[in-house]
This record gives C-alpha cells, structure tokens and sequence, in this order.
C-alpha cells in the first residue's frame, strides 16, 4: 500500500511540472490571466514560507533550548569506511577516540580495496576499537545495520554514526546525545563544518551552502522539533530505539527498487514516523571534507537530490499523523517548490534571450538584493561567508535547481556516484 | 590539509551562545524584521507587476464613450498604440476626417502615421501641441476619448467619416 501511495505521490510530480510549464506557455495564448495568477500565487507562497522560516528562527534566537548535562552514559560510536583515504580515516578515528565521552567505538570496513584495511588492522591492534571488516562492498545501510544488531555493547545507551572522512571536536559525542536525555526526542544531529573550505572558490561556496542548510533550515527544523535529516556525518540515535527501527531501515524500496543512498535521511524518516522528535545541536562540531572540483560535488548533488525526493515522499506519507506541521510544510514548499518553479524559471531564460537588456538592468540586481534579504542571517552572522553566498546564488539558479529535475527522472538509479570513487563523501 | 587546534577553539568561539552573542542575534531582529517586511512588499508589488499587462482596449471600453478624458499611453512593446485602436475600443475613440483635419491642420503642427497590428493597419493623425478642450472643440465639440501620448494626440482618420 505504502509503496503504491509513494509511486502516486512520485507521479504527482511530474503533473506538477507538467503543470507548471502549461502555465508558461499559457501567457502565450488568449488568455495569460492564469499565468498572472500563478506567478503572484507562487510568489505570495515564497513570502508566507520566508515569513514561517523567519519566525521559527525567532523562537530560537529568543528561547535557545537547553538539555541536562551528559553523565558517563554509554555511546557506541559506528563508523562505516569504504576506500577511504588511510590518513584521514585515521585522523578520524583518533578524534572519536580523543572526544569526551564514555565510548564503544566500531568500525565496519565494507570491503574497501584500496589498502585501507591494513591501517585499521594496525589501528585495531593498539587503540580500543572494534573492527569488522566485509569481504565485499556491502553498502553503508548494512555496515549500519550489521553493527546495530550484531557489535553493540548490551549497556550502550547512545548509538552515534559518522563517516569515516568526520573529524569531531572533543565536545562533540557528549553534545549531540544531550538532547536524547528528553524521552521525547529520539534522534540529534551536529553542526558540519569543512576541512577544505578554503582550498578554493567552490568550496567556499559549498561552505556557506552547508552553513545555510544547517543554521537556517536545520535550526529552523529544530524549533518544531522535526529535523528531516540526521546528518550522516555526526548523528545520534537512542539505542533501543535504533536497534527497533534498524531493519526496516536496511530493507527499504522505493518503486520496487532498493534503496542504497540518503541513509540518513530515511534513519531520521523513521525516528520521526514512530513519533519522536528529531533535533539540532550547533554546539556539536564536526568536520568534513567536500568534493573540490565542480563535477565532484555536481554528482555528490545528483546522489542527494535523488535522496531528498525519495525521502520527502516518504515523509509525505506518515507526516500527516505524527508531525503535521512538517507534513505542511514538505507539501505546500519543500517538495513542491522547486518543480512548481520549473515555468517561472522558463519564463527567465525566455526574457533573457528576447530581452537580454532586462536581465542585467532590472532582474539579476531585484534578485541579488531580494535574496540578500532571504539570505541576511548569512552576513549578519556569519559575515566571511557573504562571497560564498553570492557564488551559491548564481550556481543554485545555474546548475543546483536543474538537478532537482534531473533527480526526478533519475529517482530510482542507486549509484552512490562517488562512493564507488576513491571516498565517500 | 591539516587540522589545526586554533580552528577547533575559533568554531567552537563561534558557537557557544555566550549572553553578549545571544543578545546581539535579539537585537539583530530590530534589522531583519523591516527588511524582510520590505522583501515581502517588493515580492508582492513585483508580482503585481509582472500580473499587470495592461488591457487598454478594455479599459477604454468600460469608460464609455461619455466619459471623456484624455488617457496617456504607456511606453510598451510593440506597438502601445494598436490596444485603443482594436475591435470594439476603437468605437469610442475619438476619429478625424478630411474636413476636420483641414481646420486642426491650420491650428497645430499634424502628421500621418499608420500602425499596423493582428487585425490589420490603420492610419492615425497626430496633433502636436494641442490642449484636450480645444481639439475637441476643433473636432466639433466631441465628447469621445482622446489618445495622447506625451505631448501628442492620436486620432484615427477616416476620409470621409462615418
């Protein structure tokens, strides 16, 4: 049944932007009332979720929450690995084992063949850490799930996932799991921020673009209590509660396909559909790498916009019960927006071809200062960031939206894209 | 790429909600809620903008013709003129012929032009410099609309009239 709800939903879609580019072509018929109409609607939606975001962040800013104090309660540390570079798994693992915290950490080689196994048998040998290695590469949903219901110690109160390219701040663990000690949040997730974020112009913009997907929607996701992504660079879970979840969480479908990539995601899908809350914690630092080439991060980008489609349909799905306020908000925005723009955007390439004049003098400047404003957390609060931001803008427009279409006619293709590379990312 | 101690205290410095931190992101609010009060008017004001192509023709029309006045056209593409001169609105437009033109010829500087749109092409007579009240009185004391854009009258012309 689930699975025939989600195709409907997938369906409904591509009616969206089917619908969206009648609409476009509309104006040029007889009649463009309906166009008119459908630009002022869009746009007065754009206004009304800015005004929702805005007043979420409000709520934060006057009444940050606070959690009890971390108290040697027992957390399992899962860190998948898969051709990963040998240095930094390493660095890795040695800030897991360095961060505060009473810990169990696991380590699950999933068939790496890149020689990175024989640094974790050197690293197994002399620090506290359990390796598993696969004799083949499994997938990171089974290194998850195998560790899950097969290494975890019977004490462990806290199960936190990373990757194996995250290094953790010292506060890190006892940060994130704070929050799990309010027997109604069943998932947390940190603050990423970048190694490389200054090896060059992209991934300063990929830097201010994590920046506003934690600090602006997380956080704002935070507020109501329902985060939709636990990041899989550092995550906590309760452990019963994972331990409950974890193999309906290794068999998902999706069209009648298995689904490998946005474990995250549907990890967090699931501690939200069984009615808990999912939070954010800024305080909880870590650090990651991101592909420094645009064809890097372009294919990092197809693999989670395929991912953000096929879990926000899934959130769709149960939302309605548990979490009403998100399930408003993944309808009526989140997943509908970008495809109900498709003709809006139409119109733009139109005005720049037949009236190129227009866009330089009246239509980028309008944008850049209206998306300053949507964006003006960026320089009041983290003001470096202001050059990455510009950059994101005109890349968004450019490249990121038309990956959201991409995406849907691509939902069901399972490559991890650069997993299979040299890292996974 | 190294991770260096130094980044770790600057982001943990970042995120640690001290008191002054906290009451600075309130006051913050004081900048952020006008703008984004403005943002929303200039969203909402654009896309009234973008709504509003202008149906000339029908606003001539629910005028009538015994509501005269002067109406200026705005600049628009292609032809701002050819909406007054389209089907019905035509009717209560103010029209010249010869005779007419003659005596406003011997008042105003006057010139030919002919629009051409969908329907088909029309010849106007422009009147430069004219005021409203005393081309109508030229034109026999009508009380139809007078186009006029800048400083000149747009009449169509019929030699003969009608």
């Amino acid at each position: 049944m689930q699975q025939r709800v989600q195709a409907a939903l997938y369906g409904a879609l591509f009616v969206v932007v089917a619908a969206s580019a009648v609409l476009f072509l509309s104006r040029y018929g007889t009649d463009a009332r309906f166009w008119e109409r459908f630009t002022f609607v869009y746009l007065l939606m754009l206004v009304a979720y800015t005004w929702y975001l805005f007043a979420l962040l409000f709520v934060h800013d006057l009444r940050p929450r606070r959690y009890p104090a971390y108290f040697r309660e027992k957390i399992a540390v899962i860190v998948p690995c898969y051709n990963e570079r040998p240095e930094l798994v390493e660095k890795a693992i040695r800030s897991v084992l360095e961060a505060r915290g009473l810990k169990q950490v696991i380590v699950i080689d999933d068939g790496s063949t890149n020689g990175v196994q024989e640094r974790l048998r050197e690293l197994a040998a002399k620090l506290p850490i359990t390796l598993h290695e696969f004799d083949t590469n499994c997938g990171k949903r089974e290194a998850l799930h195998f560790a899950t219901t097969r290494l975890l110690d019977d004490d462990v109160k806290f199960v936190v996932t990373i990757d194996s390219d995250t290094i953790l701040d010292h506060y890190a663990l006892v940060r994130v799991v704070e929050p799990l000690f309010d027997p109604d949040i069943g998932a947390s997730t940190g603050n990423v921020l970048l190694l490389n974020e200054r090896q060059n112009l992209l991934t300063r913009m990929v830097g201010t673009y994590y920046w506003i997907g934690l600090n602006i929607y997380k956080q704002a996701q935070s507020v109501i209590r329902s985060v939709v992504c636990c990041s899989g660079c550092l995550a906590a879970y309760r452990a019963d509660l994972l331990r409950e979840i974890v193999d309906e969480f290794a068999n998902q479908r999706f069209l009648g396909e298995r689904c490998t990539h946005s474990e995250d995601r549907h990890l967090t899908n699931l501690v939200l559909k069984r009615g808990y809350d999912v939070v954010y914690v800024a305080e909880a630092l870590s650090w990651t790498e991101t592909p420094a080439t645009a064809r890097g991060f372009l294919r990092q980008q197809r693999r989670w916009k395929r991912g953000y489609i096929r879990e926000s349909i899934y959130t769709l799905t149960y939302a309605w019960r548990v979490k009403p306020l998100l399930f408003l908000q993944i309808l009526c925005w989140d997943l509908t927006a970008p495809f109900l723009s498709f003709g809006l955007r139409i119109a733009l390439i139109v005005t720049a071809v037949t009236n190129p004049s227009l866009i330089v003098t009246t239509i980028v400047p309008s944008w850049i200062v209206l998306m300053l404003v949507r964006y003006v957390f960026v320089p009041l609060r983290a003001g470096r960031k202001l050059p990455g931001l510009l950059v994101y803008m005109f890349f968004y427009e450019l490249c990121l939206y038309w990956l959201n279409l991409w995406a849907l006619l691509t939902v069901r293709n399972k490559s991890w894209v650069t997993r299979s590379a040299t890292a996974q990312i | 790429m190294s991770v260096e101690n130094p980044r770790f205290a600057a982001a943990q410095r970042a995120v640690a909600a001290s008191r002054r931190v906290r009451i600075f992101r309130v006051a913050t609010w004081f900048l952020i809620v006008p703008l984004l009060s403005l943002f929303s008017f200039s969203v909402v004001a654009g896309a009234r903008g973008l709504s509003g192509k202008r149906d000339y023709a029908e606003a001539v029309s629910a005028l009538g013709p015994k509501k005269a006045g002067t109406y200026v056209v705005l600049r628009e593409h292609p032809n701002p003129l050819e909406k007054f001169f389209d089907g019905g609105a035509a009717e209560h437009v103010c029209w010249i012929d010869s005779e007419q033109l003659a005596r406003v010829g011997k008042r105003w500087s006057t010139g030919m032009i002919t629009i051409e749109y969908g329907s088909g092409s029309l010849d106007l007579v422009t009147v430069d410099g004219a005021k409203a009240h005393d081309l109508r009185e030229e034109l026999g004391g009508v009380k139809c609309v007078l186009v006029q854009r800048s400083r000149t009258f747009y009449l169509p012309f019929e030699a003969h009239g009608s």
